[in-house]
Protein backbone atom coordinates (compact mmCIF):
# COMPACT_ATOMS: atom_id res chain seq x y z
CA UNK A 1 0.00 0.00 0.00
CA UNK A 2 2.93 2.33 0.84
CA UNK A 3 4.78 1.60 -2.24
CA UNK A 4 1.71 2.46 -4.52
CA UNK A 5 1.17 5.54 -2.89
CA UNK A 6 4.90 6.33 -3.21
CA UNK A 7 4.86 5.55 -6.80
CA UNK A 8 1.44 7.40 -7.78
CA UNK A 9 2.83 10.51 -5.56
CA UNK A 10 6.14 10.05 -7.69
CA UNK A 11 4.13 9.78 -10.89
CA UNK A 12 1.96 13.27 -9.67
CA UNK A 13 5.55 15.01 -9.39
CA UNK A 14 6.96 14.09 -12.74
CA UNK A 15 3.25 15.18 -14.41
CA UNK A 16 2.99 18.43 -12.88
CA UNK A 17 6.55 19.21 -13.45
CA UNK A 18 6.29 18.84 -16.94
CA UNK A 19 4.31 21.79 -17.53
CA UNK A 20 6.43 24.30 -16.02
CA UNK A 21 9.30 22.70 -18.04
CA UNK A 22 7.46 24.02 -21.11
CA UNK A 23 6.58 27.08 -19.78
CA UNK A 24 10.04 27.71 -19.14
CA UNK A 25 10.82 27.00 -22.69
CA UNK A 26 8.60 29.69 -23.92
CA UNK A 27 10.78 31.75 -21.50
CA UNK A 28 8.51 32.43 -19.05
CA UNK A 29 10.85 31.26 -16.67
CA UNK A 30 12.49 34.73 -17.39
CA UNK A 31 15.36 33.72 -19.31
CA UNK A 32 16.45 35.61 -22.28
CA UNK A 33 14.09 33.88 -25.46
CA UNK A 34 15.78 31.08 -27.33
CA UNK A 35 16.99 32.34 -30.53
CA UNK A 36 14.90 31.94 -33.40
CA UNK A 37 15.31 29.35 -35.86
CA UNK A 38 16.75 29.75 -38.97
CA UNK A 39 14.33 28.68 -41.18
CA UNK A 40 11.42 31.06 -39.32
CA UNK A 41 10.32 34.13 -41.55
CA UNK A 42 11.20 37.68 -40.10
CA UNK A 43 8.28 39.03 -38.28
CA UNK A 44 8.70 41.95 -40.86
CA UNK A 45 10.10 41.64 -44.21
CA UNK A 46 11.72 45.24 -44.05
CA UNK A 47 13.26 44.88 -40.82
CA UNK A 48 16.54 42.93 -40.24
CA UNK A 49 16.44 39.50 -38.91
CA UNK A 50 17.13 39.79 -35.22
CA UNK A 51 20.63 38.01 -34.33
CA UNK A 52 20.35 34.95 -32.26
CA UNK A 53 20.34 36.11 -28.22
CA UNK A 54 23.07 35.92 -26.65
CA UNK A 55 23.10 34.59 -23.55
CA UNK A 56 22.95 36.88 -19.96
CA UNK A 57 26.61 37.27 -18.45
CA UNK A 58 24.38 37.78 -15.31
CA UNK A 59 22.63 35.55 -13.92
CA UNK A 60 18.47 36.44 -13.40
CA UNK A 61 16.95 39.69 -14.08
CA UNK A 62 17.21 41.74 -16.90
CA UNK A 63 19.91 42.14 -19.48
CA UNK A 64 21.61 46.03 -19.26
CA UNK A 65 24.93 44.60 -18.64
CA UNK A 66 26.13 47.43 -21.53
CA UNK A 67 24.12 49.82 -19.84
CA UNK A 68 25.89 49.33 -16.39
CA UNK A 69 29.63 48.57 -17.53
CA UNK A 70 31.50 51.46 -16.73
CA UNK A 71 32.34 53.95 -19.25
CA UNK A 72 34.73 54.03 -21.54
CA UNK A 73 37.90 56.13 -20.40
CA UNK A 74 37.44 58.85 -23.04
CA UNK A 75 34.12 59.25 -24.52
CA UNK A 76 34.36 59.83 -28.17
CA UNK A 77 34.21 63.54 -29.86
CA UNK A 78 31.04 62.87 -31.06
CA UNK A 79 29.30 62.66 -28.24
CA UNK A 80 30.78 65.59 -26.62
CA UNK A 81 29.80 67.88 -29.34
CA UNK A 82 26.26 66.19 -28.51
CA UNK A 83 26.41 67.38 -24.99
CA UNK A 84 27.51 71.58 -25.82
CA UNK A 85 23.85 72.50 -26.51
CA UNK A 86 23.21 70.94 -23.83
CA UNK A 87 24.80 72.98 -21.16
CA UNK A 88 24.03 76.38 -22.95
CA UNK A 89 20.16 75.88 -23.59
CA UNK A 90 19.98 74.81 -19.70
CA UNK A 91 21.74 78.00 -18.31
CA UNK A 92 19.52 79.54 -16.28
CA UNK A 93 18.90 83.01 -17.79
CA UNK A 94 17.33 85.84 -15.36
CA UNK A 95 15.06 88.01 -16.69
CA UNK A 96 12.65 85.18 -17.83
CA UNK A 97 10.45 86.32 -14.99
CA UNK A 98 7.64 88.11 -16.75
CA UNK A 99 5.29 90.19 -14.82
CA UNK A 100 3.21 92.09 -17.64
CA UNK A 101 -0.44 91.90 -17.77
CA UNK A 102 -1.70 87.82 -18.00
CA UNK A 103 -3.32 86.93 -21.68
CA UNK A 104 -5.90 85.21 -20.72
CA UNK A 105 -6.41 81.83 -22.81
CA UNK A 106 -10.02 81.53 -23.55
CA UNK A 107 -9.84 77.98 -25.25
CA UNK A 108 -7.61 75.66 -21.84
CA UNK A 109 -9.76 74.58 -19.27
CA UNK A 110 -10.69 76.29 -16.06
CA UNK A 111 -8.19 76.54 -12.83
CA UNK A 112 -4.82 75.43 -12.66
CA UNK A 113 -4.15 72.40 -14.94
CA UNK A 114 -7.30 72.01 -16.18
CA UNK A 115 -5.99 72.08 -19.75
CA UNK A 116 -4.27 68.55 -18.45
CA UNK A 117 -7.77 67.22 -16.68
CA UNK A 118 -6.69 68.88 -13.84
CA UNK A 119 -3.38 66.59 -13.22
CA UNK A 120 -0.21 68.91 -12.70
CA UNK A 121 1.94 69.29 -15.46
CA UNK A 122 6.09 69.00 -14.29
CA UNK A 123 8.91 69.15 -16.91
CA UNK A 124 10.67 66.26 -17.61
CA UNK A 125 14.32 67.51 -16.79
CA UNK A 126 16.52 65.72 -19.53
CA UNK A 127 14.08 67.47 -22.47
CA UNK A 128 14.31 70.29 -23.89
CA UNK A 129 11.80 72.63 -22.37
CA UNK A 130 11.41 69.68 -20.24
CA UNK A 131 8.91 67.85 -22.42
CA UNK A 132 6.58 70.73 -23.27
CA UNK A 133 7.10 71.49 -26.45
CA UNK A 134 7.80 68.19 -27.33
CA UNK A 135 10.10 64.85 -26.83
CA UNK A 136 13.22 66.39 -27.38
CA UNK A 137 15.64 64.81 -25.14
CA UNK A 138 18.89 67.44 -24.85
CA UNK A 139 21.65 64.93 -25.39
CA UNK A 140 19.84 64.25 -29.08
CA UNK A 141 19.83 68.44 -29.91
CA UNK A 142 22.73 68.02 -31.27
CA UNK A 143 21.81 66.17 -34.38
CA UNK A 144 18.46 67.93 -35.02
CA UNK A 145 17.81 70.91 -36.63
CA UNK A 146 17.30 73.91 -35.16
CA UNK A 147 14.78 76.21 -35.68
CA UNK A 148 16.83 79.77 -35.89
CA UNK A 149 18.24 81.08 -32.33
CA UNK A 150 17.05 83.63 -29.92
CA UNK A 151 20.40 85.47 -29.62
CA UNK A 152 20.81 87.21 -25.73
CA UNK A 153 23.28 90.25 -26.89
CA UNK A 154 23.38 91.32 -23.66
CA UNK A 155 24.28 87.97 -21.89
CA UNK A 156 26.27 87.13 -25.00
CA UNK A 157 24.01 83.85 -25.06
CA UNK A 158 21.90 82.21 -27.70
CA UNK A 159 19.29 80.62 -27.52
CA UNK A 160 18.08 77.51 -30.01
CA UNK A 161 14.56 76.90 -31.01
CA UNK A 162 13.42 73.56 -32.26
CA UNK A 163 10.16 73.22 -34.01
CA UNK A 164 6.84 72.20 -31.91
CA UNK A 165 5.37 68.66 -32.24
CA UNK A 166 2.24 68.47 -32.56
CA UNK A 167 -0.10 66.96 -29.43
CA UNK A 168 2.29 68.55 -27.41
CA UNK A 169 1.17 71.44 -24.42
CA UNK A 170 2.87 73.64 -26.58
CA UNK A 171 1.03 72.71 -29.68
CA UNK A 172 -2.03 73.33 -27.73
CA UNK A 173 -0.49 76.93 -26.53
CA UNK A 174 -0.12 77.95 -30.30
CA UNK A 175 -2.90 76.62 -31.22
CA UNK A 176 -5.00 78.51 -28.42
CA UNK A 177 -3.71 81.90 -29.55
CA UNK A 178 -3.98 80.83 -32.71
CA UNK A 179 -0.41 81.76 -33.54
CA UNK A 180 2.07 80.07 -36.08
CA UNK A 181 5.22 79.43 -34.98
CA UNK A 182 8.21 80.35 -36.80
CA UNK A 183 12.01 80.29 -36.78
CA UNK A 184 13.21 82.96 -34.25
CA UNK A 185 16.11 85.31 -35.02
CA UNK A 186 14.32 88.42 -37.23
CA UNK A 187 12.80 91.46 -35.47
CA UNK A 188 9.05 91.80 -34.59
CA UNK A 189 8.13 87.85 -33.52
CA UNK A 190 6.29 87.38 -30.65
CA UNK A 191 8.98 85.41 -28.41
CA UNK A 192 7.81 82.97 -26.58
CA UNK A 193 10.08 81.65 -23.47
CA UNK A 194 8.70 78.07 -22.05
CA UNK A 195 10.03 75.56 -19.19
CA UNK A 196 13.89 75.39 -18.32
CA UNK A 197 15.14 78.73 -20.95
CA UNK A 198 13.17 77.05 -23.21
CA UNK A 199 12.49 79.21 -26.13
CA UNK A 200 9.85 79.40 -29.66
CA UNK A 201 9.32 82.21 -32.01
CA UNK A 202 5.90 82.81 -33.91
CA UNK A 203 4.52 85.33 -36.04
CA UNK A 204 2.58 88.21 -34.19
CA UNK A 205 -1.77 88.33 -34.60
CA UNK A 206 -4.09 90.40 -33.93
CA UNK A 207 -4.27 88.77 -30.27
CA UNK A 208 -0.64 88.59 -29.39
CA UNK A 209 2.07 91.59 -30.40
CA UNK A 210 5.20 91.00 -31.51
CA UNK A 211 7.53 91.35 -27.94
CA UNK A 212 8.62 88.24 -25.34
CA UNK A 213 6.52 86.75 -23.32
CA UNK A 214 6.43 83.69 -20.84
CA UNK A 215 4.31 80.87 -20.19
CA UNK A 216 2.67 79.66 -17.04
CA UNK A 217 1.97 76.04 -17.72
CA UNK A 218 -0.18 75.92 -14.98
CA UNK A 219 -2.83 77.73 -16.63
CA UNK A 220 -1.41 77.51 -20.48
CA UNK A 221 -1.20 81.29 -20.56
CA UNK A 222 1.35 83.85 -21.72
CA UNK A 223 2.17 86.76 -19.70
CA UNK A 224 3.79 89.30 -20.97
CA UNK A 225 7.07 91.10 -20.29
CA UNK A 226 5.89 94.69 -21.05
CA UNK A 227 3.85 96.14 -18.53
CA UNK B 1 3.91 5.71 10.54
CA UNK B 2 5.28 5.75 7.00
CA UNK B 3 2.49 6.03 5.59
CA UNK B 4 1.12 8.65 7.54
CA UNK B 5 3.84 10.58 6.29
CA UNK B 6 3.08 9.84 2.75
CA UNK B 7 -0.74 11.24 3.02
CA UNK B 8 0.98 14.31 4.67
CA UNK B 9 3.70 14.85 2.62
CA UNK B 10 1.82 14.56 -1.01
CA UNK B 11 -0.80 17.74 -0.28
CA UNK B 12 2.24 19.55 0.44
CA UNK B 13 4.05 18.46 -2.79
CA UNK B 14 1.12 19.13 -4.99
CA UNK B 15 0.11 22.55 -3.22
CA UNK B 16 4.03 23.28 -4.11
CA UNK B 17 3.94 22.41 -7.28
CA UNK B 18 0.81 24.08 -8.65
CA UNK B 19 1.56 27.04 -6.64
CA UNK B 20 4.97 26.77 -9.04
CA UNK B 21 3.13 26.57 -12.21
CA UNK B 22 -0.19 28.32 -11.87
CA UNK B 23 0.53 31.77 -13.76
CA UNK B 24 1.27 34.34 -11.79
CA UNK B 25 -0.73 37.95 -11.86
CA UNK B 26 2.26 39.45 -13.27
CA UNK B 27 1.62 39.18 -16.87
CA UNK B 28 3.82 41.92 -18.55
CA UNK B 29 6.65 41.34 -21.33
CA UNK B 30 9.46 43.21 -21.46
CA UNK B 31 11.56 42.98 -24.57
CA UNK B 32 15.35 44.44 -24.38
CA UNK B 33 17.50 45.20 -27.72
CA UNK B 34 21.33 45.14 -27.15
CA UNK B 35 23.03 47.70 -29.46
CA UNK B 36 24.66 44.52 -31.06
CA UNK B 37 21.21 43.63 -32.15
CA UNK B 38 20.31 40.43 -30.05
CA UNK B 39 17.40 40.29 -27.84
CA UNK B 40 15.98 39.20 -24.95
CA UNK B 41 12.36 38.49 -23.70
CA UNK B 42 11.36 38.73 -20.44
CA UNK B 43 7.80 37.25 -20.10
CA UNK B 44 5.98 37.90 -15.97
CA UNK B 45 7.51 40.78 -15.49
CA UNK B 46 5.51 42.55 -12.67
CA UNK B 47 4.57 46.08 -13.21
CA UNK B 48 3.72 48.92 -10.42
CA UNK B 49 3.26 52.17 -10.46
CA UNK B 50 3.55 54.85 -7.85
CA UNK B 51 2.90 58.12 -8.27
CA UNK B 52 5.18 58.92 -11.71
CA UNK B 53 8.01 55.81 -11.13
CA UNK B 54 7.02 52.58 -12.74
CA UNK B 55 8.55 49.85 -11.36
CA UNK B 56 8.89 46.49 -13.29
CA UNK B 57 10.28 43.67 -11.62
CA UNK B 58 11.35 40.60 -13.58
CA UNK B 59 9.61 37.22 -12.99
CA UNK B 60 12.77 35.58 -11.44
CA UNK B 61 12.83 38.61 -8.92
CA UNK B 62 16.60 39.69 -9.23
CA UNK B 63 15.88 42.52 -11.52
CA UNK B 64 13.91 45.64 -11.03
CA UNK B 65 13.49 48.66 -13.76
CA UNK B 66 12.33 51.88 -12.52
CA UNK B 67 11.10 54.58 -14.48
CA UNK B 68 10.46 57.87 -13.65
CA UNK B 69 8.82 60.03 -15.97
CA UNK B 70 7.59 63.80 -16.56
CA UNK B 71 5.64 65.71 -18.37
CA UNK B 72 2.98 63.81 -18.19
CA UNK B 73 -0.08 64.72 -20.57
CA UNK B 74 -3.79 63.64 -20.90
CA UNK B 75 -5.41 62.83 -23.77
CA UNK B 76 -8.79 60.74 -23.42
CA UNK B 77 -7.86 58.52 -21.03
CA UNK B 78 -4.65 57.91 -22.13
CA UNK B 79 -1.29 59.44 -20.24
CA UNK B 80 1.66 60.22 -22.49
CA UNK B 81 4.81 60.69 -19.77
CA UNK B 82 8.24 61.42 -20.89
CA UNK B 83 10.74 58.98 -18.93
CA UNK B 84 13.99 60.65 -17.88
CA UNK B 85 15.22 58.54 -14.83
CA UNK B 86 15.62 55.48 -15.57
CA UNK B 87 17.70 53.08 -12.47
CA UNK B 88 18.52 48.64 -12.85
CA UNK B 89 18.55 47.33 -9.02
CA UNK B 90 20.38 43.84 -10.08
CA UNK B 91 20.98 41.85 -7.38
CA UNK B 92 19.86 44.77 -4.98
CA UNK B 93 22.94 47.36 -6.36
CA UNK B 94 21.16 50.47 -8.15
CA UNK B 95 23.08 51.55 -11.53
CA UNK B 96 21.67 54.32 -13.41
CA UNK B 97 20.95 53.95 -17.36
CA UNK B 98 21.94 56.73 -19.47
CA UNK B 99 18.45 57.73 -21.01
CA UNK B 100 18.24 59.14 -24.28
CA UNK B 101 14.82 59.38 -24.68
CA UNK B 102 11.64 57.26 -24.35
CA UNK B 103 7.62 57.12 -23.82
CA UNK B 104 5.62 56.03 -21.43
CA UNK B 105 1.82 55.54 -22.58
CA UNK B 106 -0.66 53.92 -19.81
CA UNK B 107 -4.23 53.88 -19.84
CA UNK B 108 -5.78 55.20 -17.06
CA UNK B 109 -9.27 54.15 -18.12
CA UNK B 110 -10.93 50.72 -17.26
CA UNK B 111 -11.65 50.52 -21.25
CA UNK B 112 -9.37 50.04 -24.35
CA UNK B 113 -8.10 53.07 -25.27
CA UNK B 114 -6.19 53.78 -29.15
CA UNK B 115 -2.75 55.01 -29.42
CA UNK B 116 -1.99 58.14 -30.40
CA UNK B 117 -1.60 57.86 -34.56
CA UNK B 118 -1.67 54.30 -33.99
CA UNK B 119 -4.45 51.48 -35.11
CA UNK B 120 -2.82 49.68 -31.64
CA UNK B 121 -5.28 50.11 -28.51
CA UNK B 122 -4.42 49.98 -25.10
CA UNK B 123 -6.20 47.75 -22.81
CA UNK B 124 -7.57 48.38 -19.33
CA UNK B 125 -4.78 49.79 -17.19
CA UNK B 126 -2.35 48.63 -19.70
CA UNK B 127 1.29 50.34 -19.64
CA UNK B 128 3.60 50.43 -23.15
CA UNK B 129 7.04 51.59 -22.04
CA UNK B 130 9.39 52.54 -24.93
CA UNK B 131 13.41 53.31 -23.70
CA UNK B 132 16.07 54.17 -26.35
CA UNK B 133 19.40 54.10 -23.77
CA UNK B 134 22.68 56.20 -24.65
CA UNK B 135 24.55 52.86 -25.13
CA UNK B 136 21.82 51.55 -27.43
CA UNK B 137 19.58 49.64 -25.67
CA UNK B 138 15.95 49.55 -26.93
CA UNK B 139 13.37 48.66 -24.34
CA UNK B 140 10.17 47.71 -24.93
CA UNK B 141 7.45 46.98 -22.13
CA UNK B 142 3.66 46.07 -22.00
CA UNK B 143 1.87 44.55 -19.94
CA UNK B 144 -1.11 45.68 -17.51
CA UNK B 145 -0.43 46.99 -14.05
CA UNK B 146 -0.10 44.83 -11.27
CA UNK B 147 -0.70 47.70 -8.62
CA UNK B 148 -0.93 50.93 -8.82
CA UNK B 149 -0.38 53.33 -5.79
Amino acid sequence: MTSRMTVTACALVVLLSLPSLALAQRGGGNRPAPAPRPAAPAPRPAAPAPRAAAPAPVAGGFNFHRDTAPPAAAPPAAAMRRVMPTQRATVPAAGHRFTGPVIRNARAGGGNYGWNHGIAWQAAPTYWGGGFWGPFAIVSLGGLAAYGAYVDAQDQLDYPSYQVEPDTPGADLLADYALQQTPCGPPGLVVIWGPDNSVICAFPNDQIGSGNYQVDPATLTLISASS
Amino acid sequence: MSRFRIETLVPVVLGALIAAVAPAAAEGITRIQQADGTTQVYHHVMMRLSGRTLWLRSGDHRGILEVTSGACRYLDGLQRCLPYQTVYHDHGVAHTIALEHGTVYTNTTGENVQLPHSADRLGPHEVLVLLHTMRGTYVSVKGTLDQIK
